[in-house]
């Protein structure tokens, strides 16, 4: 390893964010580089300064307030759209990568729990559309807005016919890279389809989280992964529909 | 257990670090005490919504969020003194307003200038990270920006501070050489 690969790993390795192989490569270069290693000393030098400040204080009687406000308003009851509360509660500014496509070292960053990212992306992506911050309407112009934006180019195909109309496609960051995001509806339902190149996202997740499905295939290269509120039956159904277009 | 005793056993106590971030992201006691009350009570309407087993970065993108809200809506009365500070006096308002860093070392104020004068993006990723040991990924969530942009930000955030610090007193690094 050059000093030059081993500084682009640095930062990450000093954040613990680096897979097992790379911290054995960036430490091996640590051994026999001094320079290197003094660079990691500056950089744990200042990490132990910044946290040396500690948090800020939180004021007299706010936690008090708090508790008191909380007790006295009642949650919002589960209700069959989810995201509509989540967009009114946090998510009104977010516009989440809209072309912003960056450069991600994605073999050297530790995995991520897939299926969480998976429905943490669903959840979000409707919070926002929920807010029109994401190209809807025509799926014929969605499929050139993705040109550009990312390094390969998704299928995107419209299931209206079969009850599933596409609504809305955009950009997305899964388990931190770069998918297309194509949210169909079902009733009241919405489904996003994340499609990114096979092979840059983990291994197959098909199952169930709290309450969402998922179910992931490849095709042509590309991995599809799809989620939703939508019952077992329907979304297999969906995926069915969707891998022979 | 009701849905409010589990806001209270698993969320709550996440009004440290809450306070911490909205802090550093407005620079104003009073932005983020209000933003805080706002990112909590937003939080707790919204807790049916919230799936995941760690709430921290759920409820900090909420405050995160609930900062820039107090920001635009902070504009029209930030130039009033808080009533409990007027009674006070004048001595007390200016103290509030340059609240000391917790840590009383020689160190700390000039770090804490330094985080400061950060730019936005910069400071909150470097908190995020330094103070709440939050994860690239995690970061990526609570700032609703690419990892790559993550990383990319804490490098900057970090070359900036080292500047800052190297320039005002850095005798002995240069009698090292
Ligand atoms: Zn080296």
């Amino acid at each position: 390893m050059t000093c030059d690969d081993a500084r682009d790993l640095l930062e990450a390795y000093h954040d613990g964010e680096l897979g097992a192989e790379d911290c054995a490569r960036v430490e091996a270069h640590l051994q026999g580089c001094a320079a290197c290693a003094r660079e990691l000393a500056s950089l744990r030098a200042l990490s132990d300064r910044v946290r040396g400040l500690g948090r800020q204080p939180v004021p007299d009687g706010l936690a008090t307030r708090i508790t008191s406000l909380v007790a006295q308003s009642a949650p919002v009851p589960t209700n069959q759209r989810p995201w509509a509360r989540m967009a009114a509660s946090h998510l009104a500014a977010a516009l989440l990568g809209a072309g912003a496509v960056a450069l991600v070292a994605s073999a050297t960053l530790r995995d991520p729990a897939p299926m969480n990212d998976l429905v943490t992306a669903h959840v979000r992506g409707l919070a926002l559309e929920d807010f029109g911050s994401v190209r809807s309407g025509n799926p014929h112009a969605i499929k050139p807005w993705f040109a550009g934006k990312l390094a390969f180019s998704p299928r995107v195909s419209d299931l209206a016919d079969d009850g599933f109309p596409l609504l809305s496609g955009r950009v997305d960051y899964v388990a931190g890279k770069p998918a297309a995001a194509l949210i169909y509806g079902r009733r009241q339902h919405r489904i996003t389809v994340f499609i990114a190149p096979a092979g840059s996202t983990a291994a197959a997740v098909n199952g169930q989280l709290q309450g969402y499905n998922v179910e992931s295939w490849q095709a042509d290269g590309l991995r599809y992964e799809a989620v939703s509120d939508l019952n077992r039956d329907e979304l297999t159904n969906f995926a069915a529909l969707l891998r022979t277009r | 257990m009701g849905r409010r005793e589990e806001f209270e056993r698993k969320v709550l106590p996440l009004l440290p670090a809450a306070y911490n971030l909205a802090r550093w992201i407005t620079r104003h006691p009073q932005d983020a005490e209000d933003a805080v009350q706002d990112a909590l009570l937003r939080a707790f309407r919204a807790f049916d919504g919230f799936h995941g087993d760690d709430p921290k970065p759920w409820l900090l993108m909420i405050v995160r969020n609930a900062c820039r809200t107090a920001f635009r809506r902070g504009e029209r009365w930030r130039n009033v003194i808080p009533l409990d500070l007027a009674f006070r006096g004048p001595a007390a308002a200016s103290e509030a307003d340059n609240s000391p860093p917790p840590d009383s070392r020689l160190d700390a104020p000039r770090i804490h200038a330094a985080i400061e004068r950060l730019p936005d993006g910069l400071r909150e990723t470097l908190i995020l990270r330094e103070i709440e040991e939050l994860s690239y990924t995690e970061i990526a969530t609570v700032t609703e920006v690419p990892i790559g942009t993550v990383m990319s930000r804490l490098s900057r955030a970090r070359a900036r501070l080292r500047e800052a610090l190297d320039e005002n007193a850095a005798p002995t690094r240069e009698a090292e050489r």
